[in-house]
């Protein structure tokens, strides 16, 4: 087989070097593989996808469990925050300090403020 | 035999046609109706918890807060046993199960059995799982404070929309309209998969006041103590900030709880602080010195004959509660003369008296961002009768919002700077994607620096040994207005003798203020004066006020001097 190579020297023609030939993939070597073993193969294959499948429907069920717990505890949280709230509510506060607890609003020159200008 | 074949096949081929029309229907003809009808067995709109921003006060604390609670609703169709999910429900719903059934086999798709659970019965009824019977959740406004700050607040109605207060105004980024998103579910209603959300949504916003719920609460406890007191038809209190216009307390009686709106009257859900306007009367004795001693027109020396108490101006007699003779502009404000502000007023005349009064910011809103406020009324100088300027010398013919009268006196306190009142200090998105600080507006210069200490000097003069001496505390100088108005009977047309206005407006510590604070009673039956409701009010709501900020007091207080009540 001859072909120009380049442009060099136009019209030499140069003998190409033999190319080591691959041996080619002869099917008749994979003979050995028994119709029951490629059947297995392909079953295999089908058997990841489907617990592929099934894992992710699986954590999907999780993640709403989860979601759903979460939500409810967030809930629980403002719930107990707002009784928190109530139970804060001044009037109520005042209403213990004086009646249960016997305070009193402190007279004139009972409560000290010191000005920063002084602690500094 | 050749029939025979031919017919065979011609059966098959006219049964196989028939697979393929009707595969033609299913897959082509009705595909979209059919592919939407298998969603619906799959797919499921589900709706996602709606958080309706929260309302803090000024150190965070919650004053306005939505809940999820669940309504519980019926699929009539996929009952199957009506009668034992109805006995089952009845007692949970605390409901006859004769009503429960009846509702459980109606014709249609969807029914409410019960809107906005209690959280252990909406618990309950999710435990037993019954078919056909689900709950839906549901936003629910709650101020844990029940009713304070209730006018500042507002209220939410039923669809989780603002209907009152900054509920209202702020109604958009606070947000709280239900959302949904697509999920699939399994055959037994079980979800599997959500879908991802498509579109953003619009950020939901956290509110924070200015209202400092300590100080609102002593403003509340003290103007409901005088309103009882005085056996009065309403009131109000507000604590503001003179340098920054924060409102730190806003009070209307009568007033109501949020929680339970719907029981509350008209009358009690009205934010009178900056719906209603009123005559101000003596108080507006200082607008008018503000504007004389600023333009020259009189020095706080200047002398003034009282006319022994009485004054005639375009016929009609003016007269003061006592014989006065010579009297200083000092002592006109202290004592309160009619006659001599009457003399004032003329001194200073019409147009300027007028632009000192608009630019104190009467005659228009005052930017505060509450709903519904109204701008007073006030004519403009062409509309004025011969005796207008005098009565305007008094704080007759003009009417003000108790809102008003605060920032104008907040202009006086702080040096003379008229600011925008407000109480929203800052909003912040829910996600924290967008942050926003409401920095205090100044509208303009109204009075010099100068002419403002002379003024909290005069006011001084009021509390120290003028009309307002009720209003003294021990242990800060109070600079203050009393003002007594009567009502104009709207029967009549004259001034009312029975109704007045009473109040008391002033700023504490005089030196330095940090608040100043008006209290107003309409309509007191007894105790009508400014000087003998208003004032005590003004003076337990400032001493428990400042004790709470930790102020210290006036330096060399004569402790002696103040101890008159």
């Amino acid at each position: 087989m001859w072909q120009t190579i380049g442009s060099a020297s136009p019209g030499v023609r140069v003998a190409s070097r033999p190319v080591a030939r691959r041996p080619a993939l002869r099917w008749e070597s994979l003979a050995f593989l028994s119709p029951a073993v490629l059947g297995l193969l392909i079953l295999a294959a089908a058997l990841l996808y489907v617990w592929q499948h099934t894992s992710v429907v699986r954590l999907g069920y999780e993640i709403e469990q989860l979601r759903e717990r979460q939500a409810a505890l967030v809930q629980e949280s403002k719930g107990l925050r707002l009784e928190l709230g109530q139970l804060r509510s001044l009037r109520r506060v005042e209403d213990i300090a004086r009646k249960r607890l016997g305070m009193v609003a402190p007279k004139p020159g009972q409560v000290v403020v010191i000005p920063e200008s002084v602690v500094q | 035999m050749r029939h025979r074949i031919l017919g065979i096949f011609l059966l098959l081929f006219l049964s196989l046609g028939g697979v393929a029309a009707k595969l033609f229907f299913l897959q082509i003809q009705q595909s979209d109706r059919l592919t939407a009808r298998a969603a619906k067995q799959y797919e499921r709109r589900l709706p996602i918890l709606s958080r309706r921003g929260t309302i803090y006060d000024r150190t965070g604390r919650e004053l306005a807060v939505s809940l999820q609670v669940a309504s519980v609703f019926a699929q009539p169709a996929a009952i199957e046993d009506p009668a034992g999910t109805a006995k089952t429900l009845a007692p949970i719903l605390g409901q006859p199960a004769k009503d429960v059934l009846a509702r459980l086999t109606t014709d249609k798709p969807f029914v409410w059995l019960q809107r906005q659970l209690d959280p252990p019965k909406a618990e309950a009824i999710a435990d037993l799982n019954l078919r056909g019977i689900g709950l839906f959740p549901e936003s629910r406004r709650y101020y844990p404070r029940q009713e304070l700050a209730a006018h500042v607040l507002g209220l939410v109605g039923l669809d989780d929309r603002g209907l009152e207060g900054l509920e209202h105004q702020f109604d958009d980024l606070l947000g709280g309209q239900p959302q949904f998103v697509v999920a699939q579910q399994d055959a037994l209603g079980r979800i599997i998969f959500r879908q991802e959300e498509s579109r953003p949504q619009a950020p939901i916003f956290d509110l924070t006041l200015t209202i400092d719920e300590v100080i609102q609460y002593i403003a509340e406890r003290e103007l409901a103590r005088a309103v009882e007191r005085s056996r009065a038809k309403a009131g109000t209190a507000i604590v503001m900030d003179p340098a920054t216009g924060d409102i730190l307390a806003l009070a209307n009686q009568p007033t109501y709880d949020p929680n339970t709106y719907r029981k509350a009257t008209s009358a009690a859900r009205r934010n009178r602080a900056v719906t209603d306007a009123f005559e101000p009367g003596s108080a507006f004795k200082v607008i008018l010195l503000a504007g004389a001693l600023e333009e020259g027109a009189v020095r706080p020396g200047d002398r003034f004959h009282g006319e022994n108490g009485a004054i005639e101006v375009s016929g009609v007699t003016i007269r003061d509660h006592e014989k006065y003779g010579w009297l200083t502009v000092r002592q006109i404000l202290t004592q309160s003369s009619n006659v001599g502000a009457i003399k004032i007023g003329q001194k200073l005349g019409k147009s300027l008296y007028y632009h000192y009064i608009s630019g104190f910011g009467f005659g228009s809103l005052t930017g505060l961002d509450l709903p519904g406020e109204t701008p007073g009324l006030m004519r403009r100088p062409r509309g004025w009768s011969a005796l207008s300027l005098s009565v305007l010398s008094l704080g007759q013919e003009i009417s003000v919002t108790p809102v008003q009268i605060a920032t104008a006196f907040s202009a006086v306190a702080n040096g003379g700077n008229l600011v925008r009142p407000h109480v929203v200090r800052g909003l912040r998105a829910v996600d924290g994607s967008l942050q926003r600080q409401v920095e205090p507006v100044v509208i303009r210069r109204v009075i010099s620096s100068e002419t403002a200490r002379m003024l909290l000097d005069m006011m001084r003069g009021v509390v120290e040994e003028g009309t307002g001496k009720e209003a003294a505390l021990e242990e800060y100088s109070v600079a203050g207005k009393t003002g007594t108005a009567q009502k104009l009977d709207p029967a009549t047309g004259r001034y009312s003798h029975q109704k007045v206005v009473a109040s008391f407006v002033g700023a504490v510590p005089a030196e330095a203020p940090r608040l100043v604070i008006l209290v107003l009673i309409d309509e007191p039956e007894t105790l009508r004066w400014g000087g003998s409701i208003a004032a005590p009010t003004f003076r337990e709501i400032a001493r428990d006020a400042l004790k709470y900020l930790q102020v210290p007091p006036s330096p060399a207080r004569d402790v002696r001097l103040v101890r008159v009540s």
